[in-house]
């Protein structure tokens, strides 16, 4: 198995004041990992530290994408769903996926397809401050359908989502996975995923 | 490269498209703070032709300073921005298409109606040329700059009062050469000095700004 992610004794926090004890762990290729704990453990802070958008307190960790250190290729899905509220839901799927250099090649017909599969088929050309909570994370989730990434951070992907939707949502995770994918997310709802580690965060 | 600063481009310009509201109360904005100034003053041809340069300049300002706020808040605010920030492509790149789309929504539409209301003020026709060279040159200037200050304050609340603070100051050159410039067309003197330090400064902001804007946004999220 080739390792995505080596962590080595990270600490997160902010303004110095560390949310949890040092963390270790390895993330190979096609591993699902739930990130769990309380509110306010730092579940959040610790996929944001490791998307590169905060600096760790201490502690290292190392990315690599086929041998070269390197985080070209990862996805990250947080609490915002990156959705203009002007912008219709192909519209902003396709902006974002051209953020990615592997993504940049979808078309409009791929989007609606996919929008169509989760049921969005009838607001996928609606401006999306008509769409509901749910058919908004649902849109912003489309993206693990459209996008090939080999790392994807999910931050509580399945909030919002009613129940044909998340099973949908655990279904792609295992496809993911079973390509080589590797997952780092964190839940509060039960997801149907085999999850092959679980890191625990504790202060 | 090219695609993501096309599609960034394309993405701004269709939402300020889809807020043309915005588009008009700027432009109102603008309109209105020449327009009232005359009333304040004697009517006097030659005054009026005398501060139009100046003018036209504060009326700029004023107007950027009220729509910079908003040339990151939209994106930080439903995580566009983190978006830009893990992606693939350099930061830099994607800001400079940003500011493009906002140079292209407020900078360009006052290189149009500037000339227009300079003639309202009484100034004659022979010096419309230098103007719009000038505020054409000295408008992507004032974006460039102004992102910077905006991607400095987006964490912060309430920042517009730091924003003037921080950004009017670094607007001098501009102001000094850009009114200098008309100034000196009104009067029939040369121009083409305050027009290449006008371009100069218009070089240095596009090339070197974005990397700057790139660093102030990285900075300015890491709390």
């Amino acid at each position: 198995m080739t390792s995505r992610l080596e962590i080595d004794a990270l600490v997160c926090g902010h303004a110095e004041r560390a949310l949890f004890a040092p963390l270790t762990a390895t993330l190979a290729a096609g591993d699902i990992v739930r990130v769990a704990g309380d509110n306010g453990a730092g579940k959040t802070t610790l996929l944001r530290t490791l998307a590169g958008l905060l600096t760790p307190l201490s502690g290292t960790f190392r990315w690599s994408t086929d041998g070269r250190a390197s985080r070209a290729g990862l996805g990250f899905i947080d609490h915002d769903n990156a959705l203009s509220p002007v912008l219709t839901p192909v519209e902003n799927l396709s902006a974002v996926l051209r953020l990615h250099r592997n993504t940049s090649g979808v078309d409009e017909f791929q989007i609606v397809h996919t929008l169509a599969a989760l049921g969005l088929k009838r607001v996928a050309h609606k401006p999306c401050r008509a769409l509901s909570a749910g058919q908004k994370r649902r849109t912003a989730l489309a993206r693990l359908w459209l996008a090939s990434c080999r790392v994807w951070l999910l931050d509580e992907p399945a909030a919002a989502l009613d129940q044909a939707s998340r099973e949908r949502l655990a279904r792609q995770m295992q496809i993911m996975a079973d390509d080589g994918a590797a997952i780092l997310y964190s839940t509060h709802q039960a997801l149907n995923v085999t999850d092959t580690q679980v890191i625990e965060l504790s202060r | 490269m090219t695609s993501v600063f096309s599609a960034v481009l394309q993405r701004d310009l269709t939402v300020a498209l889809r807020q043309r509201g915005t588009l008009v109360h700027h432009l109102m904005f603008f309109v209105l703070v020449v327009a009232l100034f005359p009333l304040g003053t004697n009517t006097d041809g030659t005054v009026l032709v005398a501060v139009a340069p100046a003018l036209i300049w504060m009326g700029v300002l004023l107007s950027v300073l009220l729509s910079l706020n908003d040339l990151f808040k939209a994106d930080h605010e439903y995580g566009m921005l983190t978006q830009y920030l893990i992606a693939d492509e350099p930061l830099a790149i994607i800001v400079a298409a940003k500011v493009l789309a906002y140079w292209l929504t407020s900078g360009a539409i006052f290189v149009i109606t500037g000339p227009v209301l300079v003639l309202m003020l009484g100034v004659p026709v022979a010096a419309l040329p230098v103007m719009i060279a000038a505020l054409a040159l000295g408008t992507p200037v004032l974006a460039m700059i102004g992102a910077i200050g905006s991607a400095l304050t987006l964490s912060l609340p309430r920042a517009g009062l730091l924003l003037s603070l921080l950004i009017f100051p670094l607007y001098v050159p501009v102001l000094i050469f850009g009114a200098g410039a008309m100034r000196a067309a009104i009067v029939g003197l040369p121009v083409a000095g305050a027009l290449y330090v006008l371009g100069a400064l218009c070089l240095l902001a596009v090339t070197l700004a974005p990397w700057v804007i790139a660093a102030a946004l990285r900075v300015g999220l890491d709390t």
